[in-house]
């Protein structure tokens, strides 16, 4: 599977974000770029996942991404980790390839340096159009990246912060084909091959 | 990854999502349509409400699909929640409350659709009983265009399991 990094962290500024009914103007930490309106932004994915090839799918059928959180921290000012588990949906996203990731968190003004650290594998399935078929897992790719967060003062407005990125965000090795020996891989348990879960990441 | 709290708000700002389909705006045609089922409709108190959105382009140009989540809640759109009697089901108050999630970009051509979803659990408190949902989305960054909607669900939440076995 073919993917496109973005390649760096930023400071995003979101309008229109409204908290509890207060409008928030935090800054966020993005991997990606975000601009425009908080509830549909505009801006630049932190990776694509584009459609898979090299597969004949000559009966039809259809293929769908599942994405596992392996690990996600959060570390600094505000400290806190997320469950290894799926993130949000089965299927992943809009349910189908290409889909992207662009990973966010707020920032408070009561922040001074935030390092967000995160991976995940995002799967593959194929969806047979037999009726009554279940979906089988291809592979997977291993991506993530870390970035930190700093600011020194008036740390409410997002032109205050600067944003380092740590390693070399994006993929994680090569696109690994589903093997029905493999149980795990990072923190996700993996069931003949199939991505399991016990709940949404959060 | 997430944290509670914000967007529902912004179903304050769309109380407008009373019944029927249409807008504040004044387009004549909807550029977009939104049909959600539920993943479940019965669901026993505490447990997931995951909520399908099917968006579709009925325009004749292209539209953003672009959907920003807290965790598993996609607050690109707004909620109403409303008790079997009516009466609407505000949002849990999150004190504190950080938003961690990702934006999913993406486009949708004329007549093309796309499957989204959400989930609610963390962000109302749905004791046992009948609840009417249905979302809206914004026609674009400028609110004056007003929101669609989309039809509305049923669910029932029923009590928990009792998790004592009988010998």
């Amino acid at each position: 599977m073919r993917v496109t990094p973005y390649g760096s962290v930023t400071i995003a500024s979101l309008s229109g974000c409204v908290v509890n009914g207060q409008p928030m103007t935090e800054p966020w930490i993005a991997y990606g770029f975000e601009t425009g309106s908080c509830s549909q932004p505009s801006g630049t994915y932190g990776i694509v996942f584009n459609t898979p090839t090299g597969y004949s799918n000559a009966s039809g059928g259809s293929f769908f991404p599942v994405q596992l959180i392996s690990s996600e921290t959060a570390s600094g000012s505000y400290n806190h980790s997320w469950t290894a588990n799926l993130d949000k949906q089965y299927p992943y996203g809009l349910g189908s390839f290409p889909t992207s990731d662009t990973p966010d968190l707020g920032l408070f003004s009561t922040d001074t340096t935030v390092t967000l650290s995160f991976s995940a594998n995002m799967f593959v399935m194929w969806q047979s159009s037999t009726a009554n078929s279940i979906p089988v897992p291809l592979g997977y790719q291993t991506w993530g990246f870390s970035g930190t967060a700093n600011c020194s003062s008036s740390c409410g407005s997002p032109s205050n912060w600067t944003a380092t990125t740590n390693g070399t965000p994006g993929p994680v090795g090569n696109f690994v084909p589903s093997a029905p020996s493999q149980t795990s891989v990072g923190n996700n348990t993996l069931v003949d091959g199939y991505p399991t879960w016990t709940g949404v990441s959060q | 990854m997430k944290v509670f709290g914000l967007l529902l708000s912004l179903c304050v700002g769309a109380s407008a999502l009373g019944s029927g389909q249409a807008v504040p705006g004044k387009s004549a045609k909807q550029p977009f349509s939104i049909s959600i089922s539920a993943e479940k409709t019965d669901v026993e108190v505490g447990s997931p409400v995951e909520i399908h959105i099917r968006l579709t382009n009925t325009s004749t140009h292209e539209i953003s699909s672009t959907a920003s989540y807290d965790g598993p809640f996609n607050y690109s759109y707004q909620y109403e929640v409303w008790t079997a009697k009516g009466r609407l089901v505000r949002p849990k108050k999150l004190e504190g409350h950080r938003i961690a999630g990702s934006v999913i970009f993406g486009t949708l051509k004329p007549g093309e659709a796309a499957e989204d979803g959400t989930e609610l659990a963390p962000y109302y408190d749905l004791p046992p009983g009948t609840y009417f949902i249905q979302v809206a989305r914004p026609v674009s960054e400028n609110s004056a265009e007003g929101v669609i909607k989309s039809n509305k669900i049923r669910i029932v939440v029923t009590p928990a399991e009792s998790t004592s076995t009988p010998r």
